[in-house]
């Protein structure tokens, strides 16, 4: 299911919605207020954790990289909570690019002299995420995850 | 984010607290190579999380940063007392495989 968009929506689900400028000091409020809603709707703070920095890591990038020839752009963000997933979805106006497809995928295993500074951002989303998406409609670049509340809340991701 | 710093034992003990992300990195980068590296630089150093709660790749990307300098000077860098959800990323990322990592400062300071 979808996640609903604002309180228009029929459904009793929690919702939480934003609108940010590309601009990290707004991400950073962004991302304390996302941790409040889950934890009130008692997400466990292991799960909201893994929420909060992918969110994190995909809207840094868009600010850094996918907006970064804009002057002004915004980033819009929809979570919800649906029978024990939590939905999120992020669109931006900002150049195509697919994190999911397109982002190299770092060799995890080199050994602490060979490892590259960077580049682990969108590999920690999908490692810490259910299910990852992303779709270009018209001018705008759509990410939707999910992560399943219900399993792999205590055991380690890997 | 705020960072304390004190030596024992010889070694340098830092301890962030708070949150590390992409607005704060820069920070965290310069407050810790001012501490660690430079011409009177510390190359022992154990980096206390307990009162760490949320970091992003910005930080893990300082932190590589500064294992991969204190190795180049033959020093040694031991992270602790990380929460949960820091160590799984942690190992999700394959740095507990190039970093020593310990439960409690005791244990960190051990390995020097």
């Amino acid at each position: 299911m979808a996640p609903r968009r604002g309180p228009g929506g029929k459904s009793k689900a929690p919702t939480f919605s934003c609108k940010l400028d590309k601009d990290l000091g707004e991400l950073s409020g962004m991302l304390v207020a996302l941790e409040e809603f889950a934890e009130k709707h008692g997400v466990s703070p292991l799960q909201t954790q893994r929420i909060t920095l992918s969110v994190d890591e995909l809207v840094t990038n868009i600010i850094k990289y996918g907006t970064r020839a804009m002057e002004h752009a915004h980033i819009h963000m929809w979570a919800t909570i649906v029978d024990g997933t939590f939905h999120i979805e992020i669109e931006d106006h900002g150049i195509p690019f697919d994190p999911f497809h397109e982002a190299p995928v770092p060799d995890t295993t080199l050994p602490l002299e060979e490892r590259p500074i960077g580049g682990l951002g969108v590999f920690l989303v999908q490692s810490l995420m259910t299910t990852t998406n992303y779709e270009r409609t018209k001018d705008r670049n759509r990410i939707t995850l999910t992560r399943s509340l219900t399993a792999g809340g205590q055991e380690e991701a890997q | 984010m705020n960072l304390t710093d004190e030596t024992k034992n010889g070694v340098l003990v830092l301890s962030p607290q708070g949150r590390i992300d992409t607005r704060t990195s820069s920070e965290f980068e310069q407050a810790v190579m001012a501490h660690a590296i430079g011409p009177d630089g510390a190359t022992q150093v154990v980096m206390n999380f307990g009162g760490l709660d949320y970091i992003n790749s910005t930080g893990m990307r300082v932190l590589l940063i500064l294992a991969k300098r204190l190795a180049g000077v033959k020093g040694k860098l031991v992270l602790c007392e990380m929460k949960e959800h820091i160590l799984e990323v942690f190992k999700i990322s394959g740095f507990n495989q190039i970093l020593t990592i310990t439960d409690t400062e005791a244990d960190a300071l051990e390995r020097f």
